[in-house]
């Protein structure tokens, strides 16, 4: 499914919260909530469910923490993006840009005058 | 979110991760508990306690479906944990859920119907409980509120009006006390224009408003000085008043309203929403007499505080108690043995007998939930066989057993979600039959609703059930399916199902029994409440109130001849056969108290008893049993020495065997002792629960009072007479409003109001049980028997009697029956005692009671196991062996 013809929506977004940095599962989980304006909600089982299975499709890896992180009490493990995981990003992207494309070119989601 | 509730949080959040397989729950569950515990945080901030049920309930989906699919995916990697669990995936589990119910309507509407019933039972009762036991008070910082009362142990008083004068020393000493009001209800005559009125008034001191944190919407509070004789007439008009009278007009602010004569300006109006504590006023007043200036022997008011920040409901009686003690020593004379119970504003408005009878009731219709799952469950599990095979293919075609039992989990979240769907809206019409009938002596800040806490609840209840009554059946029926495919079904699947169908039955039964005792205990305390002794003729009496003002009748001897007139008027109607006067009918919530000694006891310190002030008539009118002595009497005059009349219990408890017609009352030292003349059979007189309290009957002949009963025998239908009254005593006065109007039967029955609509709901969950149980004894062993049809055909074959067979399955059967039955006799007997409060007259382990119960449920299992055993005894020996 992960390699087939697009991502589950949760594995887009936290695919798209490590693309730039490695971070752990809570980080990826509050950057969801803030980026979707609290639409989408990585809870915990489904968060870790999910991060569990890319790490298995090798879209995603567990990295060393990085200096100076804060380990809030307890060891916290980071994620980074696999080359695997960015290729499937990308093609998800253009995808999703190729819809945008069509629903701009019927002048839809444009301020309404 | 305190440390303490998100310490209880991570407590249940790891709970919940148990769902997942220890593995994954090692790698992963610190980092989701710290997940958790974020969103937790998040979503109370943002929505308060919305927010965390919010959080709760996915966290419960999650956790839930997440935890089953990561144990069922064992094996399985690629089957995604969630990934599985897409909308797409949902969709067509929920698509062959439908298909699955459609095809057995009768199946699945039963199942529905159940668990609509069990839900619908829960979602009323709660919308009710809800409010008595969560719902804020309508004033600020509802919690500091507590209400005080006097008390009085070597009499025997308790919960008993308060003295303003002793209140306003606890407030004035208790540090624990932030600020004391006190208030009593007054009637006043309108007359300001138009039609005299009637108006509710509440006497308040100008702290009252502050005290509960509230503000009139329209002018100002009460001043402090505005408090007391002398001082100008000011008045604050509750909306309902302002509304009937004033038509919301603005105006209304500083016009003057003549209430029995005198004026006052009304200088507030209070919002709608503001309700007076457990009073329905149409206006503040302030005393007219300062507390401290009120005589301390007079306990006739109410008191409300507001606790000091930080103190206690204990603390603050600790305290109370002893300002109190320091009374008894400055004032030995009126404080000797008062004390002061302090109670919290919830506790006191909803009482010990409503706050038990929530409790009572949630645990009656959780019970009620617990046999409707057990009784789908069953469904289920018999249905398992045939589902079974279903589950087989669909396994030969390749599905994994977790999609399987994820197919059959969504079959019972769909039945339990129609059912949910259709119990809220059973709630609905129920918690308005409740509410409805709730008796009109509840106090009016309670508001009642199905909001958003009560929709989560069901919801959160269908949730439990749908998993509580799915997931056996689930997981049998789908290892059958697998077993179905390796032999054939010929493995001890039957057996291991007949087993869990026994344990259900156990449970049922026991359960049955424990809510059948609880509606029998509470039908018969309330016949038993219905049938008592009132000590008086409860039929064929019409009771009035009526108030003449000060203006025209300004001494006792225009009042004496206002009564004397309206009743003898009255008297001569046609079909009415007595007319009586007193300044308080019995169960009309009066509360006036005498205190006194008795003459040549008065060692035995002082006494106090109820006083009624009696007409003449009155006796005959209610119909009292003169036990010895004479009745009071006409010829008991002004002049001649004072008489009274005492009830059984003033004698048996004061007189110490003492004769009573010998004996004397003394009121006031000094005076001459009030001769006992006779002795009068108890009258139930407070309350219908109520144990007899001392009485004294004191002729209005020699003390006149103001406003009065006036109670009507009559030949018919006492309210047909109504209009004849009225116009009787507006033939005396034609200014004077009659008010108060009731019969008896009514009041008696108002009075049992409460206890009825617990006794009502106890009795129809119970037969919902008893409905339930039987329908469950009677499914488990159809089914059992169904299992053993070949084993029947062989034994009958082998020339076994039908008989036997009967006897055979009923001896099974009936063990299980049996051990439910002593499994709930005891629970029964453990959990009766819960019932003290709401029992009157019945104890809660009452053998009949028990007995009764174990004699229907007895029969009813019998019924149930006969029917199918006989139909399996009927079996043709050669087709059931044939089926084989």
């Amino acid at each position: 499914m992960a390699d087939g013809k697009h991502l589950k929506a949760h594995w887009f977004h936290i695919l798209l919260s490590v693309a730039d940095r490695d971070l752990h599962g809570a980080a990826i989980m509050e950057e969801v909530l803030d980026r979707t304006d609290g639409e989408i909600r990585l809870w915990p089982g489904m968060l870790y469910g999910s991060l569990k299975q890319l790490v298995s499709r090798g879209l995603i890896r567990e990295v060393e923490a990085p200096e100076g992180s804060p380990t809030e009490g307890g060891r916290r493990r980071f994620y980074g993006i696999t080359a695997r995981g960015r290729a499937a990003l990308h093609r998800e992207v253009r995808r999703l840009e190729r819809f945008v494309r069509v629903a701009r070119a019927k002048r839809l989601g444009e301020e309404r005058g | 979110m305190s440390p303490k509730a998100e310490a209880r949080a991570r407590r249940w959040y790891r709970v919940l991760l148990r769902a997942y397989p220890p593995p994954f729950r090692r790698r992963y569950g610190e980092e989701m508990e710290h997940c958790f515990i974020w969103l937790l945080r998040r979503d109370v901030a943002r929505a308060g306690a919305v927010g965390a049920l919010r959080c709760w309930l996915g966290t419960l989906w999650d956790c839930g479906l997440g935890g089953v699919a990561a144990r069922l995916g064992r094996g399985e990697e690629e089957r995604s944990i969630h990934g599985g669990w897409g909308m797409g995936m949902l969709g067509s589990d929920l698509r062959l859920a439908l298909r699955a119910l459609w095809r057995r309507p009768v199946f699945g509407a039963t199942a529905v119907l159940t668990i609509a019933l069990g839900i619908g039972a829960n979602a009323s009762v709660f919308t009710v409980v809800k409010s008595f036991l969560f719902a804020p008070l309508p004033y600020e910082r509802p919690d500091e509120l507590v209400i005080l009362w006097d008390e009085n142990p070597d009499l025997g008083w308790s919960d008993t009006d308060i003295s303003p004068a002793n209140a306003w020393d606890w407030r004035e000493r208790a540090r624990s006390v932030a600020d004391l009001a006190v208030h009593y209800e007054e009637r006043f005559t309108h007359t300001s224009e138009g039609q005299p009125e009637l108006v509710a008034g509440l006497r308040v001191t100008p702290n009252y408003l502050t005290v509960l944190g509230r503000a009139p919407a329209l002018g100002r509070d009460l001043r402090a000085a505005e408090v007391g004789e002398g001082i100008e007439g000011v008045a604050i008009l509750m909306d309902g008043f302002w509304e009937r009278r004033f038509g919301r007009a603005p105006e209304a602010l500083g016009s003057t309203l003549l209430l029995d004569g005198h004026p006052y300006t009304v200088v507030g109006i209070m919002p709608r929403d503001f309700v007076a504590l457990d009073a329905r006023p149409d206006v503040l007043v302030p005393h007219d007499l300062h507390p401290r200036d009120a005589d301390r022997s007079g306990h006739y008011a109410e008191a409300i505080a507001r606790l000091a920040p930080g103190a206690t409901v204990a603390g603050a009686q600790r305290e109370l108690a002893e300002v109190a003690r320091e009374l008894e020593v400055e004032h030995p004379d009126t404080n000797e043995g008062w004390t002061v119970k302090a109670v919290s504003a919830r506790a006191d408005l909803v009482g010990d007998i409503a706050h038990q009878a929530s409790l009572v009731l949630m645990v009656a219709v959780g019970f009620v939930l617990l046999m409707a799952c057990v009784n789908v469950a069953n469904l289920l599990l018999a249905r398992a066989g045939s589902r079974g095979r279903e589950m087989a293919v669909r396994s030969a075609l390749g599905a994994g057993r977790g999609q399987v039992i994820r197919q059959l989990l969504t079959e019972s979240f769909l039945m339990a979600g129609l059912g949910g769907v259709l119990g809220l809206g059973m709630g609905w019409y129920g918690y308005r039959g409740i509410v409805a009938a709730l008796p009109s002596t509840m106090p009016p800040v309670f508001e009642f609703g199905m909001d958003g806490p009560v929709v989560a609840y069901t919801v959160l209840l269908t949730a439990a059930a749908a998993i509580f009554f799915g997931t056996v059946p689930a997981v049998r029926t789908s290892r059958y399916g697998a077993e179905m495919l390796r032999d054939g079904g010929r493995s001890g699947r039957s057996a291991r199902a007949g087993r869990f169908g026994s344990t259900l039955v156990v449970v049922q039964t026991a359960v049955a029994v424990v809510l059948l005792v609880g509606g029998g205990l509470l039908m018969r305390s309330i016949a038993g409440m219905r049938s008592q002794d009132f000590g008086f003729d409860t039929g064929n009496l019409l009771i009035t109130r009526i108030s003449p003002p000060a203006d025209p009748y300004d001494d006792s001897e225009a009042l004496g001849a206002f009564w004397d007139a309206v009743e003898t008027r009255v008297r001569e109607l046609p079909g009415v056969t007595a007319a009586g006067t007193t300044q308080a009918h019995p169960l009309g919530g009066s509360n006036w108290g005498w205190s006194f000694t008795i003459a040549g006891r008065e060692g035995e310190g002082e006494r106090t008893a109820r006083v009624t002030y009696a007409s003449e008539d009155l006796f005959e009118t209610l119909g009292f049993r003169t036990t010895s002595g004479r009745p009071l009497s006409g010829a008991d005059g002004p002049e001649d020495p004072p008489v009274a009349v005492v009830n059984e219990t003033f004698v048996s408890r004061y007189l110490g065997g003492q004769d009573p017609l010998t004996a004397g009352i003394v009121a006031d030292e000094g005076e001459d002792p009030v001769r006992i003349v006779g002795v009068v059979h108890d009258v139930v007189e407070r309350s219908v629960e109520g144990r007899p309290e001392p009485a004294v009957y004191v002729s209005l002949a020699q003390r006149v009072v103001r406003s009065r009963s006036l109670l009507v025998r009559t030949v018919g239908e006492p309210s047909a007479i109504l209009p004849d009254v009225q116009r009787a005593v507006w033939s005396v006065d034609p200014t004077l409003p009659v008010y108060g109007v009731d019969t008896m039967d009514e009041l008696v029955r108002r009075r049992l109001g409460g206890f009825a609509v617990i006794g009502y709901l106890m009795g129809i969950f119970a037969l919902l049980s008893l409905l339930l149980g039987a329908v469950g004894i009677y499914g488990v062993t159809a089914y059992a028997a169904g299992q053993r049809t070949a084993e029947l055909g062989l034994r009958i074959a082998m020339g076994a009697d039908p008989s036997d067979v009967v006897r055979m399955m009923l001896l099974q059967g009936g063990r299980r029956a049996l051990l439910g039955l002593v499994a709930g006799l005891i629970l029964a007997g453990l959990l009766s005692g819960a019932m003290t409060r709401i029992l009157v007259g019945v104890s809660p382990r009452d053998p009949l009671t028990f007995a009764s119960v174990a004699l229907v449920l007895a029969a009813v299992s019998l019924l149930g196991l006969y029917l199918p055993a006989r139909r399996a005894a009927r079996v043709d020996p050669v087709r059931a062996l044939a089926a084989e």
